[in-house]
């Protein structure tokens, strides 16, 4: 009976962690890959001062193809629009900023408490369902957490959002373009938190049926 | 609760124990007790319809109605 359950559970948590480990791991390839380039290949520019990636938007008019850049499938030149770019500022420091110095780190704290906390939480969820503690005020708790904890990440996200646009801005000022946001938090984190509080709530009134079902005699 | 199941009260006039008024019914001795002590929920009318053969009375004399 609790097979497809648990197959399901497997399947929620194996796609979980590939989404965490994926990001992580192509960070690490790619770093590794610049510092192994670092030792063999000859710099032309060493990065010095701050190196920020930022989104960019054209000051003014339609798309702005400033770029050409060579399409090696057609030896031609094919035209580039910049959305989001890479930038050194070798004069820049984050000293000057210290207020982001000290609260993305602490967003990032709380960004690994909230991931580890959620599976210790859904963890518990699964044991419980096997265990038949299904009618149970700890599960209903234990899946509420679960969704606030999605809602607080998502939270998170907009304040990492916002927080790099805000340090973006304050660094930088470019003459062609504006600088904007790289990308937006997904809504789905929020529908996944408010659904599983909705969940718990079902969880609920199936317990107080259950309590009422067991005291009609 | 404001319906007071007065079950006790007929049982001690028609002299009739737990045990016995359960069997009767058709109810475990646990569920007469969950009757008995107001923590019942719910009642089924076949339940009250076998309470009231049991101890011959109408359900008027096993249920009270008192606003809290």
């Amino acid at each position: 009976m609790k097979k497809k359950f648990n197959l399901m559970c497997v399947v929620m948590l194996i796609a979980l962690l590939f989404g965490l480990a994926v990001p992580m791991l192509t960070t690490f390839a790619t770093g590794f890959m610049q510092g192994w380039d670092a030792t063999t290949i000859e710099q032309t520019v060493t990065p010095t001062g701050v190196v920020s990636s930022v989104g960019v938007l054209p000051k003014k008019g339609p798309m702005k193809w400033s770029h050409r850049i060579v399409n090696t499938k057609t030896g031609k030149e094919e035209n580039v629009q910049l959305i989001q770019a890479l930038v050194n500022a070798p004069e820049l420091s984050r000293d000057d900023h210290r207020m982001f110095n000290i609260v993305m780190p602490a967003l990032g704290f709380l960004s690994l408490a909230v991931c580890v906390l959620f599976l210790v939480f859904l963890v518990d969820i699964i044991l419980s369902v096997n265990r038949n503690r299904i009618f149970d005020k700890r599960l209903e708790q234990r899946l509420a957490w679960c969704g606030w904890l999605l809602i607080i990440h998502y939270a998170e996200s907009w304040a990492v959002t916002i927080l790099n646009y805000m340090q973006n801005t304050a660094l930088y000022e470019f003459e062609e373009y504006i600088v904007s946001i790289i990308e937006y938090p997904h809504t789905s984190l929020l529908l996944a938190g408010i659904g599983m509080l909705i969940i718990g709530q079902i969880f609920k009134i199936a317990r107080q049926l259950k309590e009422e079902q067991e005291l009609t005699i | 609760m404001s319906i007071i199941v007065n079950v006790d009260v007929m049982m001690a006039k028609r002299k009739i124990s737990s045990n016995e008024l359960a069997e009767k019914i058709g109810i475990t001795p646990a569920n007469l007790s969950i009757l008995k002590t107001g923590k019942a929920k719910a009642i089924r009318f076949s339940t009250l319809e076998a309470i009231c053969r049991a101890l011959d009375c109408t359900p008027g004399d096993v249920l009270e109605y008192k606003e809290n």
